[in-house]
């Protein structure tokens, strides 16, 4: 298995190659060509991988080099390959070659274009390390590193101002969930003694639930910041100022489902506490249901699948919350594929109508762009959870899940379906199809994208119809990792305390295979009832938008205080924008006050005036500070010393 | 029987092949002394500084052997060597910086060069030193020599100002130290560490207490620890910003080892005292250094308070006075001399052009004209603040850990807050350069030398940060030198 170390060294040595001749040599395309070879060598090392884990169902653990060591632990660079790194590799590496691709077209004629490609590459290579890794520090030296190449590609127009802002605040929010990973960290080196995953699960049932608990919660945080789950969820949608390639690449496939990898990575852990688990299920419901509310009503194609984007990793959430661990993966792996496909049909929208963003002012350039609708109705399909797209396979059993297990979160997960199905529609109406509100202008350039566009479009629909019969073959290959009977790196005790943890999903049963999960919810009253109500949200955004029978406007007045609620997205924004910013402006402000004018200038001025050596010959120079500083320095001796003297 | 040869029977010869590194830089300094009155070329006396400097980094690896010498007032050890290596080396680094920088100042002097030197050796004697004596002689050669170069910037008051405040404080400094000295000769009768090591070891009384503090509280006004930070921000921002520098990193890292080997090797066995000592002057660092360095408008004298909290970091990891305490300084304080170094003379290529002030207005749309001056500042920068994969983060990092494992978690709760209030100083150069349109589209006259050496520490901040290994090893090894030379005379 030695080979698995091409997988994060190809694009990282893309990104050099990139980096150092970029613009001097290769420039346009041949940066983007070297990029994609770059991630398709890794897309096929870790195809073969994969297979080799299916097959075989063994897990890895190669250490490639010694970092650092700390007393007793040696931080390495490693590759823990097992079903579930395999899964989550495969799906980064996969869907960022098709991703890569499609931006060779999206960016071209872009001044920026090797940078750009540059970025990309060292993002992939950031986002192996995370989901390779075999402990929490490389784990964090991935998470940091994806943050960074998040930043710099939020940025990436940085002459845009919102752009930059945009980039700055996703920075800034980042590092709050960091801060709490970083002590989560801490906190089990504390505790462990490690770093390393699998030490870790070995010395689980010996330590403390509270210590569990709250090394699970901060390393949640972390995950909180990185999914985008409320409440630090305020930077993804305005992280859309980025590219699109990067929207659907960071923001909708990889990146932010880090948090979910992250949270099932560490199941063991998480499993150990019933506090940890109960946090992350509502932290995953609330989000799933509020982010959709607030996608009602937005008019940025964009951030409206943003915010789906933050409601779906909320699904996923919910379901490992709710111990259906490899039920989140499998959403996670299938929302990658319809959510990357989604943004690139909203890229190949944007190109056809110069970057024109706001979906009150499209509408019926559906005639023009026939495989981008197409594929763009697939998604969106599958996004709302209607058979036989793989969106139906991953989320239904999760909302079924939620049902036998807990029915507050089961509504929440329902009444978010409806919302789902309702704005991805009134977003698919709205562009593609309804009224001509477009600007005539526009209208006459609007043309379908070229094939290096398209045929990404085309492999993700596709995969989007197929994959979801893969169901049952998926829920097995991630037994090893996620199912604590089949686990080979535990340990009885901890066998017993995970599956414990996990009691709380043991009664559910939702049939593996993918033709009798279907037969079973077309016969059952939940299956259909959770299918109707797909359909209702559909039929719903149809009536408004499409035949207009009811007036969005109206409904919008009707409601308006909720309206207003869901437009100023809960007026989360507002309540940061008064605490954080505003508030570290006053307390800075108050800071320097204390700080400089009392402490500084007023025992300098005050004491050295009262000196003799200041008054008399220096005292009206800058010089008579010295005095002042000598006597600070003098009072700052005495105090110093009889610390030591008197009260010890 | 000559007296001479009496003498050299009575007391051997000194072993002179281990100070030939010295010797070289002595030489050196005498020679670009003398050369300076009659040379014309400016370009040949820096060219002799650096050839003279480069033998002496040169010499240094063909020493094989340690030994005591000059009759116990001169220790060469690996540690000593090691950090000596690295203040030649970074001393080379900002004096081929520094001419294009005072001719564009219309503030050439010769002098700067033999100072440089003779400060230079100063602090080599300061790291080699196993004997109170021997240190404070050093002290003194590289502190008096500190406040000239301070001082010789031509008709600029702000300079003789700050070189005054510098000369005063740093007096009262070194007359601290001396106090220190007394005291401890008075409890143990000798100024050399194994000896102090073996006589303080069963009783530490009042008087060892109040000697021991005292030094604590000269060398850190010497590292620039607050509350004895004063002459800091002041010195540094009059200084020509290559000396600044040089001051910043290399004299900096100097007191840093030294403090080090007095802890380790004189005073292992008050260790409660001096960490608890040192932890309350790093927490004042790090907190007033930081809050003060937000509110600054000049980049230079941000940078100078960023120094006091980088003293702060540093000086944080003698709270825990173990093995990981002393390998986390020794590599925090061989890194801090990359990105110190590394900023300074950022500033100083920039500061050549007149209208270049060093405010955070001359950095807007840096990145736009420059796109890879403004690259290496931004890794300055996170690495300053500790964001990995730069050095500072593994610094910051190795620190933290030595906190953690001596149970001092209300330091480590410091470092880490007021690392993140660091951010926004740092940041915010970041952000100038990055997010602002340049006010026009004059291009900054760089030399090679300046873009080389920005680049080279640049690369070395993230080279090293991805790769600590080496760099932690030779701490470590040091480390473990220094705790076994402790006591064995």
């Amino acid at each position: 298995m030695e080979y698995l170390w091409i997988i994060p060294f190809s694009p990282l040595i893309a990104f050099i190659i990139i980096g150092l001749f970029g613009y001097k040599f290769l420039r346009e395309p041949l940066s983007g060509i070297v990029a994609v070879i770059g991630v398709a060598i890794s897309a096929v090392a870790s195809i073969i991988g994969f297979i080799d884990v299916a097959k075989t169902g063994n897990y890895y653990d190669l250490k490639l080099y010694n970092w650092i060591s700390i007393g007793d632990y040696n931080v390495s660079v490693s590759i823990l390959w097992d079903p579930l790194s395999a899964l989550m590799t495969c799906v980064v590496t996969c869907v960022s070659t098709f991703i890569f691709i499609f931006a060779t077209g999206y960016m071209k004629g872009d001044e920026s274009y090797p940078r750009f490609f540059a970025y990309l590459s060292l993002f992939v290579f950031m986002m192996l390390m995370l989901t390779l890794s075999d402990n929490l520090v490389q784990l964090f030296f991935g998470w940091e590193g994806v943050g960074l190449a998040s930043y710099l590609l939020i940025g990436f127009w940085h002459y845009k101002k919102s752009a930059a802002n945009a980039a700055m605040e996703s920075f800034v929010v980042n590092r709050v969930g960091d801060w709490l990973f970083l002590l989560g960290i801490l906190l089990a080196f504390v505790t462990f003694g490690t770093l390393d995953y699998l030490q870790i699960f070995n010395k689980l049932a010996g330590v403390d639930y509270v210590i569990i608990t709250a090394i699970a919660l901060l390393l949640f945080g972390g995950a909180v910041g990185k999914s985008a789950q409320i409440p630090l969820h305020i930077w993804l949608p305005n992280a859309m100022e980025g590219p699109t390639p990067v929207s659907a690449l960071i923001h909708a496939a990889t990146m932010v489902a880090a948090g979910v990898y992250m949270v099932a990575r560490l199941m063991p852990v998480f499993a150990s506490s019933e506090i940890a688990l109960d946090t992350v299920m509502f932290v995953g419901t609330m989000s799933a249901f509020i982010a959709a509310t607030m996608g009602l009503v937005q008019n940025d194609i964009k951030r409206i699948i943003a915010y789906s984007t933050l409601s779906q990793l909320g699904y996923m959430f919910a379901a490992e919350g709710l111990g259906l661990f490899s039920e989140g993966m499998f959403h996670l792996t299938s929302h990658a594929v319809f959510k990357a496909l989604l943004f690139l049909g909203s890229g190949s929208v944007l190109i056809a109508l110069h970057h024109l963003l706001d979906v009150q002012k499209m509408g019926q350039i559906g005639r023009a762009m026939p495989i981008t609708t197409g594929t763009f109705l697939i998604g969106a399909l599958a996004l709302a959870g209607i058979p036989p797209f793989v969106g139906f396979f991953s989320k239904d059993p999760i909302i079924e899940g939620a049902y036998e297990i807990n029915t507050f979160v089961f509504l929440f997960l329902w009444g978010g379906a409806f919302l789902t199905a309702f704005y991805i529609f009134r977003l698919f109406f709205l562009t593609f199809f309804d009224g001509d509100r477009l600007d005539p202008h526009l209208r006459e350039h609007v043309h379908e994208s070229p094939p290096n566009m398209t045929i990404p479009l085309i492999v993700l629909a596709t995969a989007t119809v197929v994959l979801g019969f893969f169901k049952e073959f998926f829920i097995n290959f991630l037994k090893p990792s996620l199912d604590p009977a089949y686990m080979k790196f535990l340990p009885n005790d901890v066998k017993a305390l995970v599956s414990e943890g996990l009691s709380r999903a043991h009664h559910v049963h939702i049939e593996p295979n993918a033709f009798s999960f279907l037969g079973h919810s077309l016969t059952s009253f939940l299956g259909i009832l959770i299918l109707a109500t797909a359909i209702a949200g559909i039929t719903l955004a149809y009536v408004m938008y499409q035949i207009r029978r009811i007036d969005p406007v109206k409904i919008g007045d009707m409601f308006q205080p909720i309206y207003k609620l869901f437009y100023n997205r809960w007026y989360f924004d507002h309540i940061y924008y008064a605490i954080f910013v505003y508030g570290y402006y006053k307390l800075s402000k108050v800071l320097w006050f204390v700080g400089d004018k009392v402490i500084i200038d007023g025992i300098v001025d005050g004491s050295g005036k009262g000196s003799v050596f200041a008054g008399g010959v220096l005292g009206k120079t800058q010089l008579g500070r010295i005095s002042g500083y000598v006597l600070q320095m003098l009072i700052g001796v005495v105090i110093f010393l009889s610390l030591f003297l008197f009260l010890k | 029987m000559t007296i001479v040869q009496q003498l050299v029977a009575g007391l051997g010869i000194p072993n002179f092949k281990v100070l030939i590194p010295e010797i070289i830089v002595l030489i050196t300094a005498i020679l670009v002394f003398l050369a300076e009155l009659f040379i014309k070329s400016r370009a040949l006396i820096s060219a002799l500084t650096v050839v003279g400097l480069a033998l002496a980094a040169f010499s240094m690896l063909t020493i094989s052997e340690g030994a005591i010498t000059l009759y116990g007032l001169y220790i060469v050890d690996s540690f000593s060597l090691a950090f000596k290596f690295f203040l030649v080396i970074f001393t080379i680094l900002a004096i081929i910086n520094l001419q294009s920088y005072v001719e564009s100042k219309k503030t050439y002097y010769g002098e700067y060069y033999y100072l440089i030197l003779f400060t230079l050796l100063g602090l080599m004697i300061i790291v080699s030193s196993p004997n109170l004596i021997s240190f404070y002689i050093g002290l003194e050669l590289s502190s008096i020599t500190s406040y000239i170069l301070v001082g010789l910037w031509r008709k600029d008051y702000r300079s003789k100002e700050g070189a005054f405040k510098y000369l005063i404080i740093g007096g009262a400094g070194t007359a601290i130290i001396s106090y220190a000295i007394a005291l401890i000769y008075g409890k143990t009768g000798s100024f050399d560490f194994a000896r102090i090591f073996h006589v303080i070891q069963d009783n530490s009384d009042i008087g060892v207490t109040a000697g021991l503090v005292l030094l604590l509280v000269g060398l850190g006004l010497k590292a620039s620890a607050v509350p004895f930070h004063f002459w800091t921000p002041d010195a540094y921002e009059s200084a020509p910003t290559p000396i600044t520098g040089f001051m910043a990193s290399v004299s900096k890292v100097a007191i840093f080892a030294a403090i080090l080997r007095i802890m380790v090797e004189a005073f292992p066995f008050s260790n409660q005292i001096w960490s608890y000592g040192w932890a309350i002057l790093a927490a004042a660092s790090m907190i007033l250094g930081n809050f003060v360095a937000l509110k600054q408008k000049n980049v230079k004298r941000m940078l100078a308070y960023s120094s006091i909290a980088h003293s702060g970091y540093i000086l944080a990891a003698l709270a825990s006075p173990n093995g990981m305490g002393f390998t986390a300084l020794i590599f925090y304080s061989i890194v801090y001399l990359f990105m110190a170094l590394g900023g300074f003379i950022f500033l100083s290529a920039f500061e050549k052009n007149g209208n270049w002030t060093n405010d955070f207005e001359d950095f807007k749309g840096l990145a736009k004209k420059h796109p890879i001056m403004a690259l290496y500042m931004l890794i300055y920068m996170f690495s300053m603040i500790g964001i990995p994969p730069t050095v500072g983060f593994m610094g910051k990092f190795g620190v933290f850990m030595a906190l953690i494992s001596s149970n001092v978690w209300w330091l480590a709760v410091i470092l880490v807050i007021t690392s993140v209030v660091s951010a926004g100083y740092y940041l915010k150069v970041v952000a100038y350069m990055y997010m602002y349109e340049p006010v026009n589209s004059n291009k900054f006259k760089l030399t090679a030398m300046e873009k080389f050496t920005v680049g080279f520490l640049a690369v070395l901040v993230l080279v090293v940060g991805i790769y600590p290994t080496i760099f932690w090893e030779i701490s470590n090894i040091l480390t473990s030198v220094l705790i076994m030379n402790a006591g064995v005379r």
